[in-house]
């Protein structure tokens, strides 16, 4: 009987590793959150200073420019030190879920505008609206990044950091070589992808992976034919989806674009296997190293223009001591100049009119900027909704299952709609 | 007779104190997530009933959801394929690289030690390389097949639903290899090199020595390596979230990505912690087979 128990337990143990496998990433945030206890213990024993925690995920490039702006922040006064922590994106989602349950979270938290919902609704965030009425400067932001930030009882729990949009980019010299003009509606685009398209060279790249980057660019396709998330089964809506199959199904677009992130079809573009492809003002620095001549267009229209929106959102996280503190950060953070000097070094958009006018006047007349400016006309935005994550889930797995073959556009779509349907119907 | 029993029971007390502090960290790092994991996925815990946590036990709705799912069979499908068919390959090269590096010939040692390199590296770093590696254009691999004339056409390793599984699988032989043959390495050397000789004395020969000798003196090492492969395999998440993320279309998702996905992408906790317990009990089972088997040996 003993040996029996024994036996069990031992079975528990060996088979227990996969559990614990999947709780190795909580361990590593307590780690973290520990040493960032003790740089507060540190600070606080070392002068009357407020360590504020920032958790981001800005990377190489935009790096440097985020982390001038606290800098700056903390040379600016004597009261507040902030500490910003960089986290893979990934992974800060995931520290945001756990933190919520553990009280470990920090003072602000970055988070990228399509999840926010999701995270207001967990709690991770405070509501800031009163904050917001007494600072009084809302009224300057947009419009569409602020309705991110928005709960379902209509407060603020956080401020949009930057917005963006997603454009065509071009290869100049092998547009010009194969006689084509940049193409300006869909026709006009399969036209140019099918003359361009050689055995090394592909017409067009996107992103298509089976996550929310691939939903952010599939949106304007949807859009732009007539189609929408609520009617994803609609005519226009499986044309939007056709259009991007016959792209594949041609050769005009690599199959692989399913395993591509953003970045995948900027380098891919940058070294000349793609003649054409669809991404965001943030990878305009990078282009700038390729050895050809390219540019910048709206994005082809079908029926009507259509983009994107992205961006980032900051929120004072809930259960931190020191709310209005971290609040003030924000403001000093996306006050006019500050927000359009950090978006003009790191190729972003800010979120308020205000800012955007200073920074438009930086930019030369041919800037790629200018047209990123003008496709933010034309942005669509995801959500905002708790259960996004299950409606991208049912767009990405429809154009995937497109794209490979295994179903076709309708079925694909179909099977989307019935998912969506039950989140509404929750 | 009356002081050899007292003797035994002063042990047997001292050697429960050795084993305590292992069994309270045991405990408190394994029983612990193991057990509020199990609770998680009898409530419905997610996104709405997040905050403030005011999740409540909905019984076994969630595992009713969860078998009435044709995407759970597909996984759990895979699972089995993956964890059978790397088992299976990774066992019989693994078997036959031990027993040729165990004859003694020159370079046997360095040569053995450079197949090792595989199984060293950080799987994230082997999941990386494979992925650029099995890419359909460009990729390494179909560049050296179509060089070759092998094949006339890209095979579309990572972004075909038939391929991937295998693709993947291929990738976690190349770790699962070095790691069978150094277990059974270790398990002939431990043979006697007298019965081998005795069996010669005798008048056997290789395939017999084999057969009849290798075979059954090894058994509790096949064992063991055939068991501890299963379990590693089975709960394979790494090298599949790294190289497909399950996809595409869910043709690589395992039991452990597809957890994850449920759990922190989609949020839904209380169906990713089901899904977590299935595995679990399945390497329950493994592992409850594997002791009963070793304490049997033991006996003998």
């Amino acid at each position: 009987m003993k040996k029996k128990i024994l036996s069990l337990t031992m079975a528990a143990v060996l088979a227990v590793g996969t559990l614990v496998g999947c709780g190795s990433s909580s361990s590593g945030s307590k780690e973290e959150s520990t040493t960032t206890e003790k740089t507060e213990d540190l600070s606080e024993a070392s002068g009357d200073k407020i360590t504020l925690q920032l958790w981001h995920y800005f990377t190489s490039a935009d790096l440097d420019d985020f982390e001038k702006v606290i800098a700056d922040y903390n040379a600016s006064q004597d009261n507040v030190e902030v500490v910003s922590t960089y986290v893979a994106r990934e992974d800060l989602m995931n520290q945001y879920t756990m933190g919520a349950i553990s009280g470990e979270l920090p003072d602000i938290g970055m988070i990228d505008s399509p999840d926010m919902a999701s995270y207001i609704q967990m709690g991770v965030y405070e509501n800031i609206q009163d904050l917001c009425d007494e600072w009084g400067e809302v009224d300057n932001f947009y419009k569409g990044p602020l309705n991110s930030c928005t709960g379902t009882d209509g407060n603020l729990y956080g401020l949009p950091h930057n917005t963006n949009s997603i454009s065509l980019f071009y290869n100049k010299d092998l547009l010009d070589a194969a006689g084509c003009e940049v193409p300006e509606t869909w026709d006009e685009l399969e036209e140019v992808a099918a003359k361009v398209t050689t055995s090394d060279t592909y017409g067009l790249s996107i992103c298509a992976r089976g996550d929310e980057e691939g939903t952010f660019q599939f949106i304007p396709w949807l859009y732009s034919a007539g189609g929408s998330i609520d009617n994803i089964n609609s005519t226009e809506s499986v044309s939007a989806l056709t259009y991007l199959t016959d792209m594949v199904n041609n050769g005009y677009m690599s199959k692989e674009v399913i395993n591509w992130t953003q970045n995948d079809a900027k380098d891919n573009f940058v070294a000349g296997k793609c003649a054409m492809m669809i991404n965001g003002p943030w990878q305009v620095p990078e282009v700038e190293k390729a050895t050809f001549n390219w540019g910048v267009a709206l994005l082809p229209k079908d029926k009507e223009f259509a983009s994107c929106m992205g961006g980032e959102n900051f929120g004072v996280c809930a259960g931190t001591e020191y709310k209005e503190e971290a609040f003030n950060f924000l403001t000093y953070m996306l006050s006019k100049d500050v927000s359009a000097e950090f978006c003009k070094t790191a190729g972003k958009f800010p979120t308020r009119g205000d800012a955007m006018d200073i920074l438009e006047t930086s930019w030369a007349e041919d800037s790629p900027y200018r047209v990123f400016a003008e496709e933010m006309n034309y942005t669509v935005a995801r959500g905002p909704h708790a259960e996004w994550p299950t409606i991208s889930e049912a767009v990405y797995t429809a154009y995937q299952a497109a794209y490979i073959g295994d179903k076709t556009p309708q079925e694909a779509l179909d099977e989307a709609a019935e998912k969506i349907a039950s989140v509404w119907k929750q | 007779m009356k002081k050899k029993k007292k003797i035994i029971s002063n042990t047997t007390i001292e050697g429960y104190c050795f084993v305590l502090p292992s069994f309270i960290f045991m405990l408190a790092l394994i029983g612990y997530p193991l057990i509020y994991n199990i609770i998680l996925s009898f409530k419905n815990y997610d996104v709405k009933t997040f905050k403030g946590n005011t999740s409540v036990f909905v019984g076994l709705d969630n595992y009713a959801t969860l078998f009435s799912d044709s995407t759970f069979w597909l996984v759990m499908r895979n699972t089995l394929l993956f964890t059978i068919a790397c088992l299976i390959v990774q066992f019989s090269i693994g078997f036959l690289f031990a027993l040729l590096f165990h004859q003694k010939f020159k370079l046997s040692g360095p040569v053995r030690g450079l197949l090792l390199i595989s199984y060293m590296m950080p799987m994230s770093v082997t999941a990386l390389l494979s992925r650029n590696m099995f890419m359909t254009d460009g990729g390494v691999i179909n560049v050296i097949l179509q060089n070759f004339h092998l094949i006339d056409q890209p095979i579309e390793w990572l972004t075909n639903t038939k391929w991937a599984i295998r693709t993947v699988i291929i990738a976690n032989c190349w770790v699962g290899i070095p790691f069978n043959m150094l277990l059974l390495t270790t398990g002939l050397t431990g043979i006697s090199t007298e019965i081998y000789e005795s069996g010669k004395v005798d008048g056997a020969n290789s395939f017999q020595r084999f057969f009849y000798l290798t075979l059954p003196l090894l058994k509790p090492a096949i064992m063991a390596v055939l068991m501890l492969g299963f379990i590693y395999t089975f709960k394979a998440f790494d090298l599949i979230y790294i190289m497909t993320g399950g996809g595409p279309l869910n043709s690589t998702d395992v039991l452990g990505t597809y957890a994850y996905q449920l759990a922190f992408s989609q949020y839904k906790f209380s169906m990713g912690s089901a899904v977590a317990v299935v595995l679990f009990l399945c390497l329950f089972v493994v592992g409850l087979f594997y002791l009963k088997m070793t304490m049997a040996e033991e006996v003998d």
